[in-house]
């Protein structure tokens, strides 16, 4: 990765998602059936008190910002204690939206109830950085807090970004990831409206027969370390990061350019930075 | 005092600030002891004008004074 030169080990990764709690029963849950005949789906009896210290605290998160804290919690207990200053240790995050529950229910209890009975939390619980915000404060990590907002694209910008932190010199290590949690039904109809929904109700990306999405939830943290630091400290390295990047094809806010020359180009940005070919990838 | 409106002032803190009925005494204090920051303080109040029909709402500068339930609780029933 372009930079001073740092290498940027993968040493610890955790997931919250409908199909399954934490990386095992995601990954046997991804296995599994599969989604058919439904527009969105949710995490099954999502319970966010084995996350927080009190009840109260679970209640003034927003539901995005409580996968965002589950997630991270897999992450770090399998990343192990890494030897990276506070200052040194950053927070790139990301997500589409961020806590459109808790707007979504307060627009209504100001239209039913006025203005006086909208919460005092409404602000820290919608806004987009909040996940972020509440990753950072519970590890201490003092290092650049960022919260990147582009959509579908959210999480993987998050990613490419806090590798580059590393590979700059800037972090020597970073809780990167995403968390979404916006399928309301404010915002199912404007996906709907849209027409951006399966009609089959089945999500397919890159399938010959792909009609659309289902909306889902969940999140996903990722624990970047400098890699000679995790070498030195004895951690797993699961994964590297070679290269990432970035650009916009400035063609229409929905659909992609004809032809996915903006992709295209994209990728061929990120194997650059890798110092890779297309032949490189098996 | 009168238990009654006291109950159901109980019953707004113990909903909105997640503690014990047994806790909620006119003498404890919102920040040590039952773990209450400002805007805590500020959504039991939203509560209590509710649960209470309170027509005119607490002022910020009366809610700035207050510190203790049984404070708070005196503001309450003035405004009945």
């Amino acid at each position: 990765m372009q930079g001073l030169g740092h290498r940027v080990a993968i040493t610890g990764y955790g997931v919250i998602a409908p199909c399954g709690i934490g990386k095992e029963a995601y990954w046997n849950g991804l296995l599994g059936p599969g989604i058919t005949g439904t527009r969105s789906v949710e995490i099954p009896e999502w319970d966010p008190l084995p996350y927080f210290e009190s009840a109260k605290d679970a209640r003034r998160s927003d539901r995005v910002e409580q996968f965002a804290l589950a997630a991270a919690q897999e992450a770090f207990q399998q990343a192990g204690t890494l030897n990276v200053e506070p200052s040194r240790f950053g927070t790139i995050f990301a997500t589409g939206i961020g806590g459109l529950h808790t707007l979504e229910e307060q627009v209504i209890i100001r239209v039913e109830k006025g203005e006086r009975r909208v919460s005092p939390f409404l602000v820290p619980m919608m806004m987009a950085n909040a996940s972020g915000a509440a990753i950072s404060m519970r590890y201490g990590l003092q290092g650049p807090n960022e919260t990147i907002c582009t959509a579908c694209a959210a999480g993987t910008h998050a990613i490419g970004y806090a590798a580059r932190q590393i590979a700059w010199g800037r972090c020597d290590a970073v809780a990167t990831g995403g968390s979404e949690c916006a399928a309301t039904l404010t915002s199912l109809a404007g996906f709907g409206n849209m027409t951006a929904l399966s009609s089959t109700g089945s999500s397919k990306p890159f399938d010959a027969t792909r009609d659309g999405f289902v909306m889902g939830e969940g999140a996903a943290v990722f624990i970047l370390e400098r890699y000679d630091l995790a070498v030195a400290r004895g951690a797993k390295i699961l994964g590297e990061i070679l290269g990432a990047g970035s650009n916009a094809d400035a063609h229409h806010i929905t659909a992609p350019a004809p032809g996915g020359t903006g992709a295209i180009a994209c990728m061929n940005l990120a194997l650059e930075d890798a110092g890779l070919t297309a032949s490189d990838i098996a | 005092m009168d238990q009654e409106l006291f109950n159901r002032f109980v019953k707004c803190a113990v909903d909105t600030l997640k503690v014990d009925a047994a806790q909620v005494v006119p003498a404890a204090r919102f920040k040590e002891d039952l773990d209450a920051d400002s805007l805590d303080v500020v959504e039991l109040v939203m509560a209590l004008e509710e649960e209470f029909g309170l027509s005119e709402n607490i002022p910020e500068e009366e809610l700035a004074e207050v510190t203790t339930v049984g404070q708070a609780f005196d503001i309450v029933v003035s405004k009945l």
